[in-house]
């Protein structure tokens, strides 16, 4: 089972705008950003963190995806196709972020094991951080940690776990199979769960 | 199951796709690790903490006017050719 050939096809809606972006109306572009444009921003918000960019990548999109629409083979649903030229448009802007730091390794951010299969690390328990901290204060801390998850993994985790889609659209989305979703998913969720494990263990 | 294995089943048991034995192996692996069920919770809160930031999102669900200008104006060029 491949990613391709397994959205659904178009909706009647989508086709018919697609037939007006096919030939340059004017106003099928701007339903088109209307109608799509919204909920990219927020993934490039989230992807990105600076709303500067944010903004940027959505534009970067669109103008890649007004000059891509005569190969648009109508193979996944208009707003899975979209989103994943969002997604590459961010990824190339972050490429091209001076000021981020460099990411951590994915695989750094693994437990790790001893010879016999326990963990070599176990640490402390974690604590009721709802108690010490405003929600507005853990959100801070959480979206910092998710930046700093190497871009891959972050893409992953924000499209599954924060906005909630399939393992199967999200494949579709980067370009890969569901499997190799759940194990990208599996390994973020991990790396998240050690970045945040400074802030929330036990202190002794 | 080894403390390893209990680790890389983790988000397969959290969406129900194990199999009856190894459900109960990790079960089983529960009841006797407590490293592992601290493990577990962590793991939870950490996705539970991730769906958190998209909750309190102010999502508007309209793209700014003044962006959305800016992406129809910069198509027109290209309409020239
Ligand atoms: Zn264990």
């Amino acid at each position: 089972m491949t990613a391709e050939g397994m959205g659904p096809a178009l909706t009647d809606q989508e086709s018919h705008l697609l037939h007006q972006l096919l030939s340059g109306e004017d106003k099928a572009f701007e339903t088109l950003v209307k109608t799509f444009g919204g909920r990219m921003l927020a993934t490039a918000r989230r992807l990105l963190g600076n709303e500067e960019d944010a903004r940027e990548a959505v534009q970067d999109a669109f103008l890649s995806s007004f000059k891509a629409i005569p190969r648009f083979k109508g193979d996944s649903r208009l707003s899975t196709w979209l989103h994943r030229i969002l997604i590459n448009a961010a990824l190339m802007k972050e490429r091209r972020q001076q000021s981020r730091p460099t990411p951590v390794q994915i695989n750094d951010l693994l437990p790790t094991f001893l010879p016999d299969g326990h963990r070599a690390d176990p640490g402390p328990e974690w604590r009721q951080m709802e108690n010490e901290l405003t929600r507005a204060d853990l959100r801070k801390i959480v979206r910092a940690q998710i930046d700093r998850l190497p871009a891959e993994a972050r893409a992953v985790l924000i499209l599954r776990d924060i906005e909630g889609l399939s393992t199967e659209e999200t494949a579709s989305i980067l370009e890969t199979t569901p499997n190799s979703i759940k194990v990208r998913l599996h390994r973020a969720r991990q790396a998240l769960r050690t970045l945040l494990d400074p802030h929330f263990r036990r202190l002794s | 199951m080894t403390c390893r294995e209990f680790i890389d089943f983790i988000s397969e048991y959290l969406n129900g796709s194990l199999s009856p034995s190894q459900n109960d192996s990790f079960t089983q692996h529960m009841e006797k690790c407590t490293d592992c069920v601290e493990y577990l919770k962590s793991f939870n809160k950490a996705i539970e903490l991730g769906k958190m930031t998209a909750n309190d999102d102010e999502v508007p669900s309209d793209v700014p006017l003044d962006l959305l200008d800016a992406i129809l104006q910069s198509r027109k060029p290209s309409d020239q050719e």
